[in-house]
């Protein structure tokens, strides 16, 4: 009994971590997933501003954007992984992704946590074309805790900050600065966008969701 | 502290899984939680409030002083009940009228109920009815009925006044108002029978008192309780537990980030006290949603390529190329590919759910592998989701809804209105091409396992770790060997020495005796067979060493429609006892046991099984459960059975009942798993109302895979 039940204890922790053909156990990944806690994506890649330079994303010569996630303090830059119509989807190396509208305007996010699920804003994209004065309706789509989804619908008014040259990895670009502020009883969020002269927008700090706040996406390459 | 608020502190911690709440307040507005008194259910220190949790809160308390440390678990059972379970450790007292030494402790089990009769409105105060200890042996026996009230600019004081009987009707008591209505009211008769039973001859019987307290929020952290009690704590007392000094208590409570309360208080003027709660809502995941990699889009076809060729069709090859793509695509995604059949316009898939819990999200990526698999020409996407090798729901969806709807802002909803969900059972392949995995497979696992036992009074937490090996041959879709072994590398389980003293067979009771004798345990060892009799209609067949504790036949057919949230079904099994070694033997115990059951789900948020039938002592009777569901996974609920065996036969408890809780583990981690912990709590575990624990009861194995599961969650099927 005893020499059996000491070489069950060496076996139990030589493999503590259950193994077998069922691929779905995963109690290392799990474990990290526990110690991790619930910030930030599912990995932490290097940081893209001091890896990368402005040769190495011309010489590559692909679009590409660098998502930066501000509140969980992680960027890292993503490429485009599909293309319907307007919409593109794009993702980075931790797997995490955004998916943009007209190749600017956030509609959704993946792995995250607390992702924006979709969104409509046909009319803000007519409205940062107007610029100055423009008005519209911004609806996004959330899930709850228990994967129900739910809707907030916002009504924005859209302002020229006015011309400014901004650098995204030592290249200059002219663009003009519109500030979107949306409403909706007392929630407030406020989006910027940096956009050239043919309407395209460089670099924007857009609303994401209650736990993920802003993130700053900027083109690198178009 | 000595070793018992230690140890149901470890209890509570393990299972609400640890702590868990740090990160639960980052998003929707949490409504604040309210404080809990030393018997965990909303109160000051010691004397209940009319205030009640948020609905869904799960909160565990630990409280002690003068060695009288309870352990308490509430949960919030519908917007105005709370349900509470406790088990407490009182040093140096005994509810016999004998006095203990000072180091002998009393294990005492008690449920409460609480319920909100009026909400706090305009004038009106916050009004609640509250029963403590209704079902055990009484120690904590009291019932109340109590008024509370915020008063400030910010609501910062709250004041309570109340009225107790039994233990909280024993200062300053006055004749019962209710002897007014009946004076049946005005004796409070002793306790007498075997405890579990409700004491309904007790409740709001003898002399009232009142109670009352103020609370001083000071802050969003800090808050003062100063109560003046109307439990004298006369039978502590009398064994000299404490002397009391005065009726007034007085307390501090600390609110941290996280969630977790800490008090302090001293009470009666004599004895300092602490206590400690955490708080959960299953509603309130840590991560909203998942933090699964994002999926791989939808490829749009190309509309300059209408109409599309068909000619890949008629190749000999088509669905064994394809079935071998997609099988690559999905297996990354612990999904397995267990078959597919196609014609030019259709494809269908079967698989086995391995990894997402929201069985809406394995959907969703399943879909979107086939988008970038199959040829254009398949329009028709028909998905399969199997579980013990028996086919149980098919959704069909259009790929060009898939196509149009991945970025729509109304996706979610759109995609649900234009899927269809049928039943799986007897699709045909004619007409398509077929290509299936190959039988026989083997699978099997090896992992360490801990198994408890609670509430022996000689240790309360009994536990053994050791490591389980399992394996399971599948002969053909449906038809699996399977079996597992146990060893116990360490532990306490096979210390006890309790006897049973039940009169009845001893069908459960000598559970100790299974756990000292068993060295390297089968766990079980049967050939299952489950089946697809007719649309609707699921079958099971189970033969062999079913369980610890039994062996024999069993034998289940369920009634349950895809789209339905009820279903009947019904159990035969015959069983008999197996050696206490859990090796191949048999003892001479041999019983037909089986049960006729009902299921069925109110609005959504409740569960609730009926089963009537035979009993493993031979009993007849009834088992009713409850359980609070949540659509990611949580159950929370509890169960009672009631059988032709008397109380007197049954013993202590009186008759079987305990609360269960379900945990998905990926509540915690945001990382989609279909592993879950259930937990089963017993006050105790004997003979009367005993069932057999078969595995793969065919509810479990089918309903994730219907109709209204898949509804539930389909928020996640574009996550």
């Amino acid at each position: 009994m005893k020499l059996l039940s000491r070489l069950v204890l060496l076996l139990s922790f030589g493999l503590l971590a259950a193994c077998g053909t069922d691929n779905n156990q995963q109690p290392l990944q799990i474990a990290r997933g526990l110690l991790a806690g619930a910030v930030g994506g599912n990995a932490t890649p290097q940081d893209p501003r001091v890896v990368l330079n402005r040769e190495i994303i011309d010489r590559a010569a692909t679009p590409v954007i660098l998502v930066d996630t501000l509140q969980l303090s992680g960027s890292g830059t993503m490429i485009s992984t599909g293309r319907a119509g307007r919409y593109s989807s794009w993702a980075g190396l931790d797997q995490a992704g955004v998916v943009l509208l007209d190749d600017g305007i956030l509609t959704a996010t993946r792995g995250y946590g607390d992702d924006l699920i979709s969104s409509d804003v046909e009319e803000v994209v007519e409205a940062l074309r107007i610029g100055e004065g423009a008005i519209a309706v911004r609806v996004m789509r959330f899930l709850d805790g228990e994967d129900d989804d739910y809707t907030r619908s916002m009504v924005c008014s859209f302002s020229d900050i006015g011309p400014e040259v901004i650098t995204i990895f030592d290249r200059d670009i002219s663009t003009t600065a519109v500030i979107e502020e949306c409403r909706s009883g007392d929630k407030e969020i406020r989006n910027s966008y940096w956009i050239g002269s043919d309407g395209f927008i460089w670099r924007s700090i857009q609303y994401v969701s209650p736990s993920l706040g802003y993130f700053q996406i900027e083109r690198l390459f178009r | 502290m000595n070793k018992v608020p230690g140890m149901i502190l470890a209890c509570l911690m393990g299972l609400l899984g640890g702590n868990p709440l740090g990160s639960a307040a980052l998003a929707q507005e949490t409504p604040a939680r309210t404080t809990l008194n030393s018997y965990g259910l909303p109160g000051l220190i010691d004397i209940p409030s009319a205030f009640r949790m948020p609905d869904g809160d799960l909160a565990g308390t630990v409280s002690t002083f003068a060695g009288q440390t309870r352990g308490t678990l509430s949960f919030q059972i519908t917007p105005r009940l709370t349900g509470s379970f406790r088990y407490s450790g009182l040093r140096g007292f005994s509810p016999e009228p004998i006095t203990p030494t000072s180091d002998f402790t009393y294990y005492d089990r008690s449920f409460d109920l609480h319920f909100s009769l009026l909400e706090e409105h305009g004038i009106w105060p916050a009004v609640a009815i509250g029963l403590r200890d209704f079902g055990g042996t009484g120690v904590y026996g009291s019932e109340y009925l109590v008024a509370s009230r915020h008063f400030g600019p910010e609501d910062q004081v709250a004041v309570t006044l109340g009225l107790g009987w039994g233990r909280l009707g024993t200062r300053n008591g006055f004749s019962n108002p209710l002897g007014s209505i009946d004076n049946r009211f005005d004796t409070r008769p002793g306790f007498d029978g075997f405890g579990g039973t409700f004491n309904t001859g007790q409740w709001f019987r003898g002399e009232a008192a009142v109670f009352g307290g103020i609370e001083w929020q000071v802050n969003d952290r800090l808050a003062f309780q100063l109560e003046y009690s109307s439990d004298t704590y006369s039978a502590e007392q009398a064994d000299g537990v404490f002397t009391e000094k005065s009726p007034v208590n007085l307390g501090l409570t600390y609110r941290f980030e996280n969630g977790t309360v800490l008090g302090a208080r001293y009470m009666h003027g004599a004895e300092l006290g602490l206590s400690l709660t955490f708080a959960l809502n299953p509603a309130r995941p840590p991560v909203i949603g998942g933090r699964d990699p994002m999926a791989r889009p939808v490829e749009v076809r190309d509309p300059a390529a209408l109409p599309y060729a068909t000619a890949w069709a008629s190749d000999i090859n088509a669905a064994t190329t394809l079935r071998t793509t997609l099988s690559r695509a999905l297996v990354g995604e612990g999904i397995a590919v267990e078959s597919l059949s196609v014609n030019a316009s259709t494809a269908r898939i079967s698989v086995v759910n391995e990894r997402y819990d929201a069985e809406a999200q394995a959907l969703g990526r399943i879909a979107r592998a086939m988008s970038a698999t199959l040829p254009p020409s398949v329009e028709t996407f028909e998905i399969v989701f199997l579980a013990e090798g028996i086919p149980l729901s098919r959704t069909i969806l259009n790929r060009s809804d898939l196509e149009e709807l991945q970025y729509h802002p109304d996706g979610t909803f759109l995609s649900y209105g234009r899927a269809t969900i049928t039943d799986a059972s007897g699709l045909s392949d004619a007409g398509m091409q077929t290509d299936t995995v190959v039988y026989p497979r083997l699978d099997w696992s090896l992992g360490p396992y801990i198994e408890t036992s609670l509430f022996d009074p000689d240790d309360p937490l009994r536990y053994n770790v050791g490591v389980e090996l399992g394996a399971s041959y599948d002969i053909r879709p449906g038809l699996t060997l399977s079996g597992a072994l146990r060893g116990a590398a360490f532990g306490t389980l096979d210390e006890s020495t309790r006897a049973s003293n039940s009169v009845l067979p001893r069908v459960r009771s000598d559970s100790n005796l299974y756990d000292r004798e068993a060295d390297v345990a089968i766990r079980h060892l049967t050939l299952e067979h489950f089946g697809r009799p007719a649309p609707g209609f699921y079958s099971r067949v189970t033969f062999g060493y079913l369980e610890e504790m039994y062996g024999g036949l069993s034998a289940e057919l369920l009634w349950m429609p895809v789209n339905s949230q009820f279903g009947v079904g019904i159990e035969v099994n015959h069983v008999q006892q197996r050696d206490f070694d859990q090796r191949f033997g048999f003892q001479d115990y041999s019983v037909t046991t089986g049960h006729a059951s009902a299921y069925f789900s109110l609005a959504d948020d409740y569960d609730i099984q009926i089963d009537v039938g035979r009993y493993l002592a031979g009993d007849w009777g009834a088992t009713l459960s409850v359980d609070r569901t949540f659509d990611n996974g949580w159950r929370i609920g509890a169960f009672a059975t009631l059988t032709d065996v008397s109380s007197e036969e049954f013993g202590e408890g009186s008759f079987d009942k305990g609360i269960r809780l379900t945990v998905p583990l990926s509540w915690f981690t945001g990382q989609s798993t279909r592993t879950e912990q259930a937990f089963t709590i017993r006050p105790v575990l004997r003979d009367g109302g005993a069932r057999l624990s078969v595995r793969n009861r065919l509810r479990d194995v089918v309903r994730d895979y219907h109709a209204p599961s898949l509804d539930d969650q389909w928020g996640r099927f574009w996550r």
